[in-house]
């Protein structure tokens, strides 16, 4: 009889315990690296995605950086201070959280703020809690809190784009709240993830994963 | 004399079933009635496996199945050490309020209309909350004195779940400690004026089970000196500092693993 592979069962130990522990995150975050560098590397496209993963590998030790990254100084640029404004600007009255609905772009753009160390008057700080209040409070339904207008595929990369936003929350603000809640999103959104055919939810989940574990290395070793 | 109704969220709660014997015991309290959320409610069972999946199996299955059965193995301070200590000789809320002559009611939900009815008609002074989901404005403002609930941990520093074991991973556990909070209940999260606080010093081969054993113990405790003060009117109601706390959730599981590495490595010295 054929042995299975004990990652070929780590999906179903997820869906009897609901979770991923620690050595199957890192198994199924090295199998994906290897299929998504190799395949994105010949076209080019998520390069600052597949940057941020690189770096987050190597700095959880798990894998060597070997070459440099020009695409450093680009990726600093990239999301400038006008562009968030503009999106703050152009919110439905103004608000981050409408009647439950996460506005589109809140994850990217609250970590841009987040990052540099800026705030909306004092919206920041606040949207971020509030983000984290949906998770607990909506738990799984939080995938369905973004806009209508969205495809089902924007949908995921919306939320995880919100994980990515509290896990590197949870490192910047020494908060284990956060990562509680990435933790969740992840584990959620791993039965989508693993089987998605978008290149695009493979890169943000990969990238969603190695944050949450440098989190997890930074915070919980 | 104190007029009291006793919210339960299910039938068999120990912890509802202790804080009703002791009280039907004492001078000048009365309770009016034991109202209890029914578990069979299909609208809400759907909507909580939606958003809790398997967990919600879990909750059902400590809550109906094991029940009392989850102190057996566990020994020191407990509730079932206390119903032993009180002789309490109630198997649930049905047969207590049955031999005590206290009206008893099942109600689909405790912000139910027909609950909100149930609550109007008796006019309590306080309710006394020992679970059964979040109560909403309209239920809380029918008590004149307020809501009761005691919280498994040190208000106003950790509201909300899993707070013994959040006071271990954050590393407060000399500077905040594990104890209980007695608070009257508001629209927020265990962020109403808190009446009562009492604390536990751990022994040094402490669990979170066995925490939190020592805790419900508390709570019953914390509950019904809560109800002797407001008779006797010795205690006035705190407000909250909201800033000095935050809120926690339920905690996941990898993180669960580090707060007992850190139980462990904090107990020295305590």
């Amino acid at each position: 009889m054929a042995k299975i592979k004990p990652f070929n069962l780590s999906f179903l130990t997820h869906e009897f315990k609901g979770f991923l522990s620690d050595s199957e995150t890192k198994e199924f975050i090295l199998g994906k690296y290897g299929d998504l560098n190799f395949d994105q590397q010949k076209s080019g496209v998520f390069e600052k995605e597949l940057f941020q993963i690189r770096m987050n590998l190597a700095a959880l030790g798990w894998i060597e950086l070997k070459d440099s990254f020009p695409i450093e100084k680009k990726l600093n640029d990239r999301n400038g201070r006008s562009i968030v404004y503009q999106w703050f600007t152009n919110l439905k009255n103004g608000r981050i959280i409408e009647q439950g609905i996460i506005a589109n772009g809140a994850g990217e753009n609250l970590d841009w703020l987040d990052e540099n160390n800026e705030d909306l008057d004092g919206h920041k700080a606040e949207a971020i809690e509030s983000i984290l209040k949906i998770v607990e409070v909506k738990r799984k339904k939080t995938m369905e809190a973004f806009s209508r207008e969205l495809t089902y595929d924007e949908k995921v990369q919306e939320g995880l784009r919100i994980s990515i936003l509290i896990s590197r929350a949870s490192r910047r603000h020494k908060d284990l709240r956060y990562l509680n809640a990435a933790l969740k999103l992840n584990d959620w959104y791993f039965s989508i993830c693993r089987k998605t055919k978008s290149k695009q939810t493979q890169v943000f989940y990969l990238l969603a994963l190695t944050e949450q574990e440098r989190s997890v290395a930074e915070m919980l070793k | 004399m104190i007029k009291t109704v006793l919210l339960a969220p299910v039938g068999n709660s120990l912890y509802a079933r202790l804080i009703a014997n002791a009280l039907s015991r004492e001078k000048d309290i009365e309770i009016s009635a034991v109202v209890v959320r029914s578990i069979l409610n299909a609208r809400r069972l759907r909507t909580e496996f939606k958003r809790d999946g398997g967990r919600l199996i879990r909750k059902i299955y400590q809550k109906l199945v094991i029940g009392d059965k989850r102190f057996s193995e566990n020994k020191g301070n407990n509730l079932a050490a206390l119903a032993k200590q009180q002789q309490l000789k109630y198997k649930n809320l049905s047969d207590l309020t049955k031999s005590l002559k206290i009206p008893y009611h099942i109600v689909a939900d405790h912000n139910h209309p027909k609950s909100l009815e149930i609550l109007q008609e008796h006019q309590p002074d306080i309710i006394i909350f020992t679970g059964g989901g979040l109560l909403r404005s309209p239920l809380l403002a029918i008590p004149r004195f307020g809501v009761l609930n005691c919280h498994t941990g040190i208000l106003p520093q950790y509201r909300g779940m899993d707070v013994v074991e959040w006071t271990a991973v954050e590393e407060k556990i000399a500077q905040i400690g594990f104890g209980a909070t007695l608070h009257f209940m508001d629209s927020g999260v265990d962020t109403g004026p808190i009446l009562l606080k009492k604390m536990i010093t751990p022994s040094s081969d402490a669990t979170f089970e066995n925490i939190r054993a020592e805790l419900e113990t508390l709570m019953v405790e914390l509950m019904i000196q809560g109800v002797q003060g407001i008779r006797d009117g010795s205690l006035s109601p705190m407000p909250q500092v909201l800033s000095e706390g935050r809120q926690y959730f339920v905690m996941h599981p990898r993180i669960k693993f580090a707060a007992q590495a850190r139980l462990e490595r904090q107990r020295p010295k305590l």
